[in-house]
């Protein structure tokens, strides 16, 4: 009897879909760390501004300058932070590293404004880079369904006639760790217990977009929304996708309440893509 | 002497099935035991009847343990299984709930009524069972969404009472039903005709008094939107696992309707009964799934049959061993006593002895018993088997498989729902059908 219950109730519970609510995402204040000093600080800041503008934000927002006189070390820009406790960090990155290969690292700054404090940073292409028309957007995770205000600011940072891509990808390789257990229980069939988690996986984030699609063609009809969701290397998917669908802009999150989820893929983007604008939630 | 032993036989059968969970066994177990020990005893006592049967002049052996199975029962059983196993794969049933639980719009008072309502009708088409595995696990997940845990009690109680209410619309809601039908020979529709004003009576009653007994309110008007919200959650057409199946089944179900209820009047059909549909039915959907049929056979409820047929083994030797006359003379007694009151006894004693023992053997007994009295007996002793039968469940936990499903449903999540805290929470509504049930037999023409 047990086994027929658990039946039912799963089948009830494989059509609970989590719905996308959507919610307003609120910027009113927004702080550009730059290392440079005078003119080409306050250049950076309005390069980052007219970069916003197109958004649902731009224009919105007091925007306030950290120029390279302003600190001298990590703790300094911290505490600069903290006192201006702005919605948003813009910084571009390998600030006072000039010499460090851009393949290999964020630079010290924005890495540790990724861990260090809780605001969202928005990482920009090394000075001297020029920032693309932000028209399209895509918003990359492992757990759509879950993840509600990482949809939300992806929509606010997409410009109103723009494009809003959501990716789910599981990443096969932590799959392939399960399937490796499943092959070893003697109670669970090894060919379709697999299949059918995926399709499960799948579902929850097909399901999410899907609600998403019809929440934003009635708040924001201008908007095109479209979603991809598959299994594979994570990174490798988002990388492809971004440069097939042309993407002047990634959303990730770089961290849950354990401090680990995603940081390893958004860090690993930001760092495989470094012309692109990252905004790390 | 011999009636002496094989009535001790009998109940001792019937002392065990009442004790099914505590001996952990199997009812076809037991029953088949039983089946065992009352052949070799009557064998060796010289009371079973000859089994050869000639037919167009030839000689045929049966086997002793054939002529006393009810195989018209047998076949209805089997059918309707096969039919539900195959629909319900399809998603169908689960459709259906999910719709309902979306009309609720969350409101844990109107999910009451529409439950309650849903309850009866699966009951009605499926089986007492299955109707309550269906809805109850429903009702887990859409409370849970709903944050209302607190009520799961109340609904569980309710939707478990509602079962064996609902076990009584049709004369193939449930095994007592198609007992008692076969051996009075009631129709499909007289049957459904008698019974439903009754069946709607007894689900309003209890649908109020449960939601009064259990506190099950409607929402503030502030909280109606997101109770709206977090109902819509759950998408109807997610259930569908074959749309294919699904439109099949959908017209099946009301065919299946359909050809019971003017089988009486369909030449041939007719002829063939109401287990030959069953069976043609369940036959039909087999071919839908024809390339994975082993997994319908495996959905069956394979205890149960063989049960029926140990059981019917049982009956038809305590039959020639004389127990089942002189339990005529005993029922003969109550009927004496006048149409109303007798009624009326005989319902309240099967409602008893359904309570604590299984409502399948006292139907059997009852039935034959009732169609071996010297004069036909009044329509309303049938009917009072009938209801006895189904209503008597709901006085203990153990007095039906739809409603020990509730308490278990209830233990796996957490509400402890005990032999004393059931039959405290649900003598009073066991009492008020059976009361109505009473009323409106002693009012039936």
């Amino acid at each position: 009897m047990s086994d027929k219950l658990d039946q039912f109730e799963s089948a009830f519970r494989h059509t609970e879909r989590h719905l996308y609510e959507g919610s307003d995402v609120e910027i009113n204040s927004l702080l550009y760390v730059t290392d440079a000093q005078g003119k080409d600080g306050r250049q950076g800041m309005a390069d980052a501004k007219a970069f916003l503008s197109p958004s649902r934000l731009g224009g919105k927002g007091n925007w306030s300058l950290m120029d390279g006189g302003g600190w001298t070390d990590i703790e300094s820009v911290l505490r600069g932070v903290e006192e201006g406790n702005p919605d948003v960090v813009v910084v571009p990155r390998f600030l006072k590293e000039e010499f460090i290969h851009p393949t290999h690292s964020l630079g010290v700054v924005l890495d540790v404004l990724t861990q260090a404090q809780p605001r969202p940073v928005l990482a920009l292409p090394q000075r001297g880079i020029a920032l693309p028309q932000l028209e399209r957007v895509m918003v990359a995770t492992d757990h759509l369904a879950d993840n509600e205000a990482l949809v939300d600011w992806g929509a606010a940072m997409a410009a109103p006639e723009g494009m809003l891509l959501l990716v789910h990808v599981e990443d096969d390789l932590v799959f392939k760790r399960y399937k490796e257990a499943i092959s070893r229980i003697p109670d669970l069939d090894s060919a379709e217990t697999p299949v059918l988690i995926l399709e499960q996986l799948l579902h929850e984030p097909r399901g999410f977009i899907k609600s998403a699609v019809a929440s934003f063609a009635r708040t924001r009809p201008g908007l095109t929304v479209q979603g991809v969701v598959e299994s594979g290397h994570d990174t490798a998917v988002f990388k492809e996708l971004a440069r097939e669908k042309d993407v002047d802009l990634l959303v990730v999150s770089t961290k849950d309440d354990g401090q680990q989820a995603m940081h390893g893929t958004a860090y690993a983007l930001a760092i495989e893509m470094p012309q692109l604008p990252v905004m790390l939630l | 002497m011999t009636t002496l032993v094989f009535g001790l036989l009998l109940a001792g059968m019937v002392a065990a099935l009442a004790m099914e969970e505590r001996i952990h066994a199997k009812k076809s177990v037991i029953a088949s035991g039983f089946a065992v020990v009352a052949l070799l005893l009557g064998q060796a006592m010289g009371i079973l009847p000859g089994s050869d049967v000639v037919v167009g002049g030839h000689h045929i052996h049966i086997p002793v343990y054939i002529p006393p199975v009810d195989w018209e029962v047998i076949a209805i059983v089997l059918g309707t299984g096969i039919f539900v196993e195959v629909t319900a794969k399809s998603g169908l049933y689960n459709f259906i709930a999910l719709r309902v639980t979306r009309a609720s719009r969350g409101d844990p008072r109107r999910l009451l009524w529409l439950y309650g309502v849903m309850t009866v009708l699966f009951s009605a088409v499926l089986n007492n069972v299955t109707a309550m595995v269906i809805v109850g696990s429903l009702t887990v997940v859409s409370l849970e969404k709903l944050q209302r845990r607190d009520m799961l009690l109340g609904f569980l109680l309710v939707e478990g009472l509602l079962t064996n209410v609902g076990g009584l619309l049709t004369l193939i809601s449930s095994i007592p039903n198609i007992i008692v039908g076969a051996a009075a020979g009631i129709g499909f529709v007289p049957f459904f005709l008698k019974a439903a004003p009754y069946v709607v009576v007894a689900t309003v009653v209890t649908i109020m008094m449960g939601g009064r007994r259990f506190g099950i309110k409607a929402l503030a008007p502030n909280d109606r939107d997101r109770a709206a919200e977090q109902v819509n959650a759950f998408q109807p057409d997610d259930a569908i696992v074959n749309p294919a199946l699904f439109r099949i089944g959908g017209v099946a179900l009301a065919l299946l309707v359909l050809v019971f209820s003017f089988a009486s009047a369909i030449p041939v059909v007719r002829d063939l009964g109401l287990g030959f549909v069953a069976l043609a039915f369940g036959a039909a959907m087999l071919w839908a799934e024809k390339a994975t049929a082993d997994r319908v056979y495996s959905g069956l409820d394979w205890d149960l049959l063989a049960f029926f047929a140990s059981l019917f083994v049982v009956i038809g030797v305590a039959e020639h061993a004389g127990v089942l006359d002189a339990l005529a003379g005993g029922i003969a007694t109550v009927l004496g006593w006048g149409e109303k009151v007798g009624t009326a006894t005989l319902l309240v004693a099967g409602a008893g002895a359904s309570s604590v023992t299984d409502n399948v053997p006292l139907a059997a007994v009852l039935a034959r018993v009732l169609g071996n009295q010297a004069s036909p007996v009044a329509e309303g002793s049938w009917w009072a088997v009938v209801f006895g039968a189904n209503l008597g469940g709901n006085l203990t936990p153990i007095g039906s498989a739809s409603t020990l499903v509730a308490v278990t449903i209830a233990h796996r999540h957490g509400v402890k729902l005990g032999f004393v805290r059931f039959f405290t929470l649900a003598w009073r509504f066991a009492a008020v059908q059976l009361a109505l049930a009473a009323l409106y037999l002693t009012l039936l023409p």
